[in-house]
């Protein structure tokens, strides 16, 4: 028996040697994974801590649950951001997908393909705009005195809006912006989707007396159907992290804006970059986010195993 | 599908496709018109498409700051570059090495990139990660050091095993090649519409990214051209006090940057990528392709 280990010991160890290369070639990504992901697992442990840059992440002393006593106690921030997040998530993909999957039955209807290209050039575009140019766009449109819109307002004989003090606005803006970014790129995968289908089936449907409407609903949306639920699920991992370009600058991380603007992320963001060093509630609200998500992204994964198992993660 | 007849149906639909490419483009058409506005028309009848008195003075503006300008055009040149290529190297060496079956590592590695998918220590535990443990703050390193990421390691590797058969890597081995060889003279070479594809997305991410610079930095030379723009935004002075000199302000009546002059700053940012993109069109929806199935 022991002899037999040591054989096995020895023939894996021989294994390995052969692929000495290969591991050399893993390492780089190994240490940058183990660094700059894993590592940071600790520093979840902030959560029950009174962190100090002077004692450390490690030195500093435990409080127990009080971080969370004082997030709780903030009244109704924690909620509103847990809220602002959930809302956006489903709002962004409704409106996301629905959009793409329009956009690119429509590209595909064309009969005029050069133009059909064209136009998908251009409605790809601002996926490579940053945020903060974005933010500047925004502000061309929205701001109070000089803004696009305020100017069409007021010629009009209205009154000029407060866009940067009313957060009644900003899910629509948001929305408006998510669409824009994002609606063009995304349609590009749908669009690949379409490209495979089967002339024929569209050939038997006319042959059935389908008209383009009802080709569109029996056979172009049956066949886009298995994407769509596949990346919305899959979607759902990330629901507590949102696109903090868009929540922390295109609203200039207005505090009149915050009831329908602040999420997470943006509110971890905020804290970094502003508290100096006292994180106490920032950790507590890390460590709720990374559970939730953790949890989230298992049971995923075990809807898309027995759906699709070849879209699971694992 | 073919011969479908130019109906009624037909150009309602290339209007409102139009109508939406519209607002796509509009925006951008705005920033390059407000940015040859005069400011004094501006800040009296607001942005306009069409402007009654044009001016470069926004541009003149830009062209005041182009030392600094230029110094963030390099720093962003030069981190881009590093983490694309960086990031490409790093992640496809190892998905060579998760590709090749007889590799015992092969399920630990995996299994460690998926936990790092499943489970993240969140955005703070980061930054203090890399600021008190790492002593990263500040640095030229945090702007451009590479990242793994499951998604594109796993694209790669699903690549590589499509692409190029066991038999072609044993018979290479057979012939003597060891790894690193048949990795860069076979397998590297056969990978680029895979790494055109992940790097030009990896080099946009990189040069729209504010986040780092923001948060780790804060030497004015060192500042990212994202940055530089927000810094602009938010407050002109905190761009000034690093190297704009008295006499040069003084020539610019008081220097509020006027909001024509953002604006021929925000073009000059856009700028390359907008040039750049079309070349790389074909890549990037192949590569979003390529993500959508996994092997």
């Amino acid at each position: 028996m022991k002899k037999l280990q040591s054989e096995k010991l020895k023939k894996d160890l021989k294994s390995l040697w052969r692929d000495r290369e290969l591991i050399i070639m893993s390492l780089p990504a190994v240490i940058l994974v183990v660094m700059f992901k894993i590592l940071p697992w600790s520093g979840l442990q902030l959560a029950f801590k009174k962190f100090s840059y002077a004692k450390g992440l490690f030195g500093s002393p435990w409080v127990g649950l009080n971080n969370f006593k004082f997030l709780f106690l903030s009244g109704d921030v924690f909620v509103r951001m847990t809220r602002n997040t959930v809302a956006y998530f489903v709002l962004f993909t409704a409106a996301g997908t629905i959009g793409a999957v329009a956009l690119a039955i429509a590209l595909n209807e064309m009969v005029f393909k050069r133009s059909a290209k064209m136009m998908q050039s251009v409605m790809i575009m601002p996926t490579f705009i940053s945020y903060v140019a974005i933010t500047f766009i925004v502000n061309a449109l929205l701001d109070y005195q000089v803004g696009m819109i305020n100017q069409a307002i007021t010629s009009g004989g209205g009154k000029a809006i407060q866009f940067y003090m009313e957060a009644k606005y900003w899910p629509l803006i948001l929305t408006i912006v998510h669409i824009w970014k994002n609606v063009g790129y995304s349609s590009v995968l749908y669009l690949s989707v379409l490209a495979g289908v089967d002339p024929e089936m569209y050939d038997a449907a006319a042959i059935d007396g389908a008209n383009t409407f009802q080709k569109i609903r029996y056979v172009t949306i049956p066949m886009l159907i298995p994407m769509i639920s596949i990346r919305t699920l899959m979607s759902l991992g990330n629901i507590m992290e949102s696109d903090t370009g868009l929540f922390y600058r295109v609203t200039k991380n207005t505090g009149a804006l915050y009831p329908t603007t602040q999420v997470l992320d943006s509110y971890v963001m905020n804290a970094i970059m502003n508290t100096g060093g006292n994180f106490s509630t920032t950790a507590a609200v890390t460590f709720y986010q990374s559970i939730i998500g953790f949890a989230l992204t298992i049971i995923v994964n075990l809807i898309v195993r027995k759906k699709s198992p070849e879209h699971a993660l694992f | 599908m073919e011969n479908k007849k130019i109906t009624i149906g037909q150009i309602i639909l290339f209007l409102l496709l139009l109508l939406y490419t519209l607002f796509c483009f509009l925006p951008i058409v705005l920033v390059a018109i407000a940015s040859f506005t005069d400011g004094g028309e501006l800040a009296l009848n607001g942005f306009s498409f069409f402007p009654e008195k044009w001016s470069l003075d926004g541009w003149r503006y830009v062209w005041e700051l182009k030392d600094q300008i230029i110094n963030s055009y390099g720093i962003t040149i030069f981190i881009t570059v590093m983490h694309t290529v960086a990031t490409l190297l790093v992640e496809s060496m190892l998905a060579f090495a998760l590709s090749r079956k007889s590799f015992k590592l092969r399920g630990i590695f995996s299994i460690m990139l998926l936990l790092t998918t499943l489970f993240s220590g969140g955005m703070l535990s980061s930054y203090i990660f890399n600021t008190s443990i790492y002593h990263l703050k500040d640095t030229m390193l945090i702007l451009w050091l590479p990242a793994v990421s499951m998604t594109n390691t796993i694209i790669l590797r699903t690549y590589i095993s499509g692409t190029i058969s066991d038999a072609v890597v044993e018979s290479a081995k057979i012939d003597g090649a060891r790894d690193f060889r048949i990795f860069f003279q076979i397998v590297l070479p056969l990978m680029k519409p895979s790494l055109a594809s992940i790097g030009f997305m990896t080099a946009v991410g990189k040069w729209n990214n504010w986040v780092t610079g923001q948060m780790y930095i804060s030497t004015p030379e060192k500042r990212p051209l994202q940055n530089i723009l927000m810094a602009i935004e938010n407050n002109i002075q905190a761009m000034m006090d690093s190297d704009m000199s008295m006499e040069m302000m003084e020539s610019m009546e008081g220097a509020i940057p006027e909001d024509s002059a953002r604006m021929a700053l925000l073009f000059a940012v856009l700028g390359p990528i907008m040039i750049i993109y079309p070349f790389f069109q074909k890549y990037f929806v192949k590569g979003l392709t390529l993500g959508s199935v996994k092997g």
